[in-house]
């Protein structure tokens, strides 16, 4: 009796943490564990929240990305080696987008468990929080790669030029129409100094996260980063431009173009900002991420089977995106390469009457929605893999995402109706600010 | 009692591991006679099915090297009768999906279904297999648009260096047509001639991986059903037998381009089974991110890049070469190709250290654990993996290679199979101070550098 109400008692623990935990466990305020027995190593990332749209005055120079350089080459006290080179066998990288600066380490299985990488990781990254060390030729070099990076994925490709400066034209001088690398000049400008000044103003315990995905005890794990993150100051943040709302005039729609000599396939750009009521930020994500889901599907009289299989004006290279750039601002895209044979105008004129009709018809039924719903759903029932759920928990905090919120995702996505997506079509039916942008070939050259 | 308790949570604890780390492979056959692999993953939500027909045919092809690209599209395009958008938005629903492709040796198709929609979508990925439209002239609308985007591609100095190492490694034949870019690779390639491909995937050389949470009885009759209306046999066609060539030259394309693109060849003999384990341990820490010797040499030192790679490209199962990828500074161009040259003679001279050896092997045995977590992907590697040769314990016979391989066999391994030096090929802004062989402007300039 005693086995089987033992036995029971187990069963009992077991049952409830199979069937209803959420797949990662809050460690303290800022540290949070993901489970994973059957893991095939461990990873550990730290997410500060100020990207490169957060720099001094809203000018995105790229300070923000190449501190992330900074941080994982320097020679630090507490690593002889840089960051980058933690482990022997494991690896390690860094990415800075508009709004977050992320660290990454992977480090494959370990017999023993990973307390000491971890405690590791823990002691570097706590420091980093107070400062962080570099030669200045080691920084003047790594200006050097940030360039070379900068070439590799701007200035070599013609697209991306082309989006660098739509943005700056689209957004004028918000944040929004920087470009997170920033430009030739302003890297060959870029200061240590100035990265200080970065890290300064936002590096901070209560700006940043940790997300670890191991085999390790809550317990164990709690202590570590306590020990490692004790008595770290809290900053006050600076305000961020950001979340200043772009302006909207010029209202009258622009035309835009830009040639050059590698490009072939024209592309053409529509784009249109609205101003939209803004109560609640997870809920808006989750409308939000709705219509795109719709706008970039193929039902009948979706952008694709419109543009692409009836009227044959756009490639099927055809996206559309759809996202909020500031409180109270959303921003409607739609880029395609030209189809064979189709004259520019055609493409053009085919665009902009989709975000014409879109404004008007929106989502055209409770049956689209639903489904739409039920697939978000499905798929976060089939996302409970550890690693999955570690990867849905960054992106929720890189993007500035209350935690206490992320659980109840799927409930927030079944609580959307039609209206509030209705409310997303009405924003676009109202005048906004229009701009249409054309990369072509360099004329007669081809 | 304790010792029974014990047992009961030992035996839990060895069901997590075994389920975590094993991957079992069952042979099957469908109550149609039709035999096939079955891995069980009982813990998974995705059921993966793996169709592969080896198909040596490089040769057949020839004379359409751009079947594969209408392949890849037209088999994706609605079923006779249907509306594409509404099919693919069904699937959608069901969280299903599927691909079909061929490639230098082989046919493939690829499904992932949730085992509570297997049925439905099996029936919608049926009718698209067996009953394609294959619409002549969404084909010819494609064939302008792929026409543009491959003369924009071969605009970028990136893949201007890789034609021209194509060239220089590989004599003209069969399997460089199909691996070179060209604006006019889908002329002559009509839906007829899919038709006619389609026509050649036959039984008798088809095999089959399952892996997921499906049983063999709930999977054997839908597999039935799926393969059914394939012909039962088909001629095999001759092996493709290419030979590289090593080509020592450093030859300099010249054109106005941000960053001197720098890419290292040369032909290495790589067998198609275990062999490129002992590939892979050897130039793990040659490139290898962060951790490579290049990225020491060229990022940490100089400050001339932003990355380096190193790859083992297969370019069939049995024809492999090595490359050095970097795109630097012209200005430290001159620099970073000594560099290049000197740390690649250092390791094939010294081959790897102990430590480089240690890390490379943990870092292996890491990334095969995770690979082996999702259905789709244990799938792909098992049925690549049988197809070249392997035995059906694939992961097994994996795991005991990568465990059993000294660091002395990996040195050998790179003095017996690599180049001792490699030919480069350079895009820069200008090949002066470069100590080029041959210099071009334009890359169809190519033949008169030989290549």
């Amino acid at each position: 009796m005693r086995f089987i109400l033992a036995l029971a008692a187990l069963l009992a623990l077991l049952a409830p943490t199979a069937a209803q935990q959420p797949g990662y466990v809050r460690v303290s305020e800022r540290v949070f564990l993901v489970p994973d027995r059957a893991a095939a190593g461990m990873r550990f990332e730290m997410i500060v929240n100020a990207g490169a749209f957060d720099e001094a005055e809203g000018k995105v120079r790229g300070i923000a990305h190449y501190l992330e350089h900074l941080i994982l080459v320097g020679r630090n006290a507490e690593h002889s080696e840089a960051a980058m080179r933690m482990f022997a066998d494991g690896s390690a990288n860094g990415w800075t987008n508009d709004r977050a600066t992320v660290y990454l380490h992977n480090v494959p299985a370990r017999p023993n468990g990973y307390a000491a990488e971890i405690e590791k990781l823990f002691g570097f990254y706590a420091a980093r929080l107070r400062d962080f060390s570099i030669t200045a030729a080691d920084a003047e070099r790594e200006r050097k790669v940030v360039l070379q990076e900068h070439d590799q994925r701007t200035q070599s490709s013609p697209t991306s030029l082309f989006y660098r400066e739509v943005n700056q034209r689209f957004f004028g001088g918000h944040p929004s129409g920087g470009w997170i690398i920033g430009t030739r000049e302003s890297i060959a400008s870029m200061t240590l100094a100035e990265a200080r000044a970065f890290h300064d103003a936002w590096y901070a315990i209560n700006n940043v996260w940790f997300v670890i995905r191991a085999d390790i005890a809550r317990e164990q794990l709690k202590e570590i980063a306590d020990r490692a993150l004790a008595g770290l100051p809290k900053k006050a943040l600076p305000t961020s431009l950001k979340n200043t709302p772009p302006t909207l005039s010029p209202p009258a729609p622009e035309t835009f173009r830009m040639q050059h000599a590698d490009v072939a396939r024209p592309l053409v750009v529509v784009g249109k900002m609205a101003r939209i009521a803004e109560t609640d930020y997870i809920r808006q994500q989750a409308v939000l991420s709705l219509v795109s889901a719709y706008i970039n599907s193929r039902f009948d009289g979706s952008a694709h089977d419109r543009l692409v299989e009836t009227e044959r004006a756009s490639a099927d290279d055809l996206g559309l995106y759809l996202r909020r750039v500031a409180p109270g601002t959303i921003v409607l895209s739609l880029a395609g390469s030209i189809a064979a044979g189709v004259e520019l105008a055609r493409l053009e004129s085919a665009m902009q009457g989709y975000i014409a009709q879109f404004a008007t018809v929106g989502v055209p039924s409770d049956a689209h929605l639903a489904r739409l719903k039920q697939r978000v759903l499905d798929q976060l029932k089939r996302s409970m893999h550890p690693p999955q759920i570690h990867s849905r928990l960054v992106s929720w905090l890189a993007d500035g995402r209350p935690p206490e919120r992320f659980e109840a995702w799927a409930e927030t996505i079944a609580s959307i109706t039609r209206d509030d997506l209705a409310a997303v079509a009405a924003a676009f039916s109202a005048p906004g600010k229009q701009m249409t942008s054309i990369l072509e070939p360099v004329e007669g050259a081809q | 009692m304790i010792r029974l308790f014990s047992a009961i949570l030992l035996a839990l604890g060895l069901a997590a591991t075994a389920s975590a780390q094993g991957v079992r492979v069952e042979n099957q056959t469908t109550p149609g006679g039709m035999p096939y692999l079955r891995i069980p993953m009982p813990n998974t939500q995705m059921q993966s099915i793996q169709l592969l027909w080896s198909d040596q045919g490089m040769q057949a092809r020839d004379a359409k090297p751009g079947l594969p690209i209408a392949v890849s599209y037209l088999m994706g395009r609605e079923p006779r009768g249907e509306k594409l958008g509404e099919l693919l938005e069904t699937l959608r629903d069901y969280q299903a999906g599927f691909h079909v492709s061929t490639s230098a040796n082989a046919n493939g198709i690829s499904i992932t279904i949730p085992p509570e929609h297997f049925a439905s979508a099996m029936a919608l990925i049926h009718k698209f297999i067996h009953d394609p439209a294959l619409p002549q002239d969404r084909l010819d609308t494609y064939r302008r648009d792929v026409e543009l985007r491959a003369i924009q591609a071969l605009r970028q100095g990136d893949l201007q260096a890789s034609q021209l190492r194509l060239r220089a490694l590989m004599p003209d034949g069969p399997l460089r047509r199909y691996h070179l870019t060209d604006q006019k690779k889908l002329d002559g390639v009509t839906a007829a001639d899919v038709r006619t491909w389609l026509g050649t995937l036959a039984r008798d050389r088809l095999r089959i991986v399952t892996a997921g949470p499906m049983t063999a009885e709930a999977l054997g009759s839908q597999l039935d059903t799926l393969v059914a209306p394939f012909p039962a046999t088909w001629a095999r066609l001759p092996a493709e037998n290419t030979i590289l060539r090593p080509d020592r030259r450093t030859i300099v394309l010249e054109r106005p381009v941000p960053q001197t693109i720098i890419q290292a060849f040369g032909p290495a003999e790589i067998g198609p089974v275990f062999d490129p384990i002992r590939a892979s341990m050897a130039v793990a820490r040659l490139g290898g991110g962060s951790q490579g010797r290049l990225h020491a040499a060229l990022r940490d030192r100089l400050g001339a890049t932003y990355g380096v790679s190193v790859s083992i490209d297969s370019f069939s199962w049995m024809v492999h070469g090595v490359s050095l990828r970097t795109a630097v500074s012209p200005e430290l161009a001159a620099d970073a190709l000594r560099a290049l040259r000197e740390e690649y003679a250092r390791w094939w001279q010294e081959g790897v250290s102990e430590a480089e050896f240690a890390a490379t092997r943990s870092s292996m045995i890491g990334n095969r654990r995770a690979s082996r977590l999702q259905p789709g992907t244990v799938a792909i590697n098992v049925i690549n993996g049988i197809a070249r040769g392997a035995p059906v314990d694939y992961y097994t016979a994996y795991d005991r290679e990568v465990e059993s391989i000294t660091r002395e066999e990996v040195n050998a391994y790179i003095k017996a199979r690599f180049p001792k030096e490699l030919g480069f090929i350079v895009v820069a802004p200008s090949a002066a101070g470069l100590g080029a062989d041959c210099v071009i402007q334009r890359l169809e300039e190519a033949a008169t550098c030989g290549l």
